[in-house]
């Protein structure tokens, strides 16, 4: 898996989210975006999944050598891209379960069989401690904070992704949930090597655990820093003043950048 | 399941002792499961009258051309209905009454439909006794030239008191028709528990983008969402919900 965006500009509204901005992800790679609140890390995963309430008014985005920007939302999906979302949709009436084999008949391009599906939900329902009584629920109404990110997390280990968007998947998680969560990602990572991540997160328990290679900081529409772990960690005790005060893009993320622009 | 069916606007002989059945006027004596099919029907005048002290549970189906529907349900002393519906008719003319006669009398109502023409239904509950209950639960969707309207009257005169009124209609259109409710509470008691809820909309952007972000093709998400939207109003049987199946999987294939 690689993705690599360019030079990416993009509207909500006629306000301008997203400028000129780069990144660059390379197969098996855990990138973090961190920033305030309101500086665009939401817009930049609706973006690459492709949510039409947001104007792409230049710039590309390509997954795998091939440009996305004019695929659907369910095409990106089945080429491998997964949102894992802050607030995942309740909805009435439609169970997980009916959601979920859909999901995977989509993915598979056939129909998967009730006993495919229970055999597969199961084993994945069973490694992340969830409640089974989950799947036959109204998708996601009832759902606790955490029951809700661990049902993302259980379509991630059934539609099987390469890259995967966490969008605050740690926020609503108790320590013991958030640890489970965190060890299926982890564990789902070691069989599926190519597989790269990007974390949206405010905390540091989930970095702890899955250990990121890069780490981002992102204000007013672009990357202005870039580091390893240890900029997560600088960020978690002296938050981000220092970094915005000081807004010039540096050599780190410059480096990263380019490599996105000679794509 | 007793399996009842209209034809040609006349219920069919059924001979079951839990009911009677006398020009198209059913008495319900007994508890039951019940499902009333409405076959080659354009003008339906029924009456049904439900004996004190029963549980009946009733789906009523139709997938006519164009019809008018003129149904009375008189409901006795303790008497539990739950009623499901489910039209996919050309077009509908509906008026219904609902006479919850005798104390503790409940009439627990879920309509569903998909509308593909000019639809009308004007539903009234009358609270003739006190204590008595009424749930009133409307979902449709419009599609192609469907396009409908919805009058509910829930009638409570002074001295019936400790009453529970409730309604709530929602249309979701999927086409660029317009559709209207009337949402009508004729209250004339303070001692009354009453709720009314409607909306007329669409599918949320953010429901639709969710179920795309895990590779559902548009077609396929409206269609999900469309079973979930009425299926949440009927709690049905799997004969029942087959049927559903198949009106849903002609129009989103």
């Amino acid at each position: 898996m690689r993705l690599t965006i360019k030079k990416l500009n993009v509207k909500v509204e006629n306000k301008e989210i997203l400028k000129d901005f780069n990144l660059n992800i390379e197969e098996g790679k855990i990138h973090v975006i961190m920033g305030p609140n309101g500086v665009g890390k939401s817009t930049l995963s609706h973006v690459i999944m492709g949510d039409n309430n947001y104007q792409i008014t230049s710039g590309d985005i390509i997954f795998n050598n091939k440009s996305i920007k004019d695929l659907t939302t369910d095409e990106r999906s089945r080429l491998g891209i997964f949102l894992a979302m802050q607030y995942p949709m309740e909805i009435d009436g439609v169970s997980n379960q009916d959601f979920l084999r859909t999901a995977m008949s989509a993915h598979a391009n056939k129909y998967i069989g009730l006993y495919d599906f229970i055999l597969k939900c199961e084993k994945a329902t069973e490694e992340l401690q969830m409640d089974k009584e989950l799947i036959h629920r109204p998708l996601n109404i009832g759902f606790s904070g955490g029951e809700k990110k661990k049902n993302e997390v259980l379509q991630i280990k059934l539609l099987k992704p390469s890259l995967i968007i966490m969008d605050e998947l740690d926020s609503g998680l108790d320590v013991d949930s958030l640890k489970i969560v965190a060890q299926n990602i982890k564990d789902y990572l070691k069989e599926n090597k190519e597989t790269s991540i990007i974390i949206i997160t405010h905390y540091p328990m989930l970095l702890e655990i899955l250990k990121p290679d890069y780490v981002h900081i992102l204000s007013n529409g672009r990357i202005i820093k870039t580091g390893d772990y240890s900029l997560a960690k600088d960020i978690f005790t002296n938050g981000y003043n220092k970094y915005i005060d000081n807004s010039k893009i540096d050599n780190k993320a410059n480096i990263i950048t380019k490599e996105a622009q000679h794509e | 399941m007793n399996n009842i069916l209209v034809v040609n606007n006349q219920v069919a002989n059924f001979h079951n002792q839990a009911l009677t059945i006398k020009n198209n006027t059913i008495t319900f004596h007994q508890s039951g499961n019940y499902q009333i099919e409405y076959q080659k029907c354009n003008n339906i005048n029924l009456t049904y009258n439900f004996a004190k002290d029963i549980y009946v549970k009733i789906f009523e189906y139709s997938t006519n051309e164009n019809i008018i529907i003129k149904n009375t349900y008189n409901l006795c002393q303790n008497t539990l209905i739950t009623l499901y519906k489910f039209y996919n008719n050309k077009s509908t003319n509906e008026e219904i009454n609902i006479n919850l006669q005798e104390e503790k009398a409940h009439i627990n109502y879920h309509f569903s439909s998909i509308s593909i023409g000019k639809d009308k239904h004007h539903i009234k509950i009358n609270h003739f006794h006190q204590n008595t209950y009424s749930d009133i639960y409307n979902k449709s969707i419009t599609l192609n030239n469907g396009q409908i309207e919805f009058i509910v009257d829930s009638i409570l005169p002074k001295g019936n008191k400790g009453c529970i009124l409730n309604q709530d209609t929602r249309v979701i259109t999927l086409n660029d028709t317009q559709s209207a409710i009337h949402p009508n509470m004729y209250i004339d008691e303070n001692d009354v528990e009453a709720r009314h809820g409607s909306i007329i909309g669409r599918f949320s952007h953010d429901e639709i983008f969710y179920l795309m972000t895990r590779g559902i093709n548009y077609n396929d998400t409206i269609k999900l969402l469309v079973k979930g939207y009425l299926f949440s109003n009927l709690n049905l049987d799997m004969e029942g919900r087959a049927k559903i199946f198949e009106i849903i999987n002609k129009y989103w294939r």
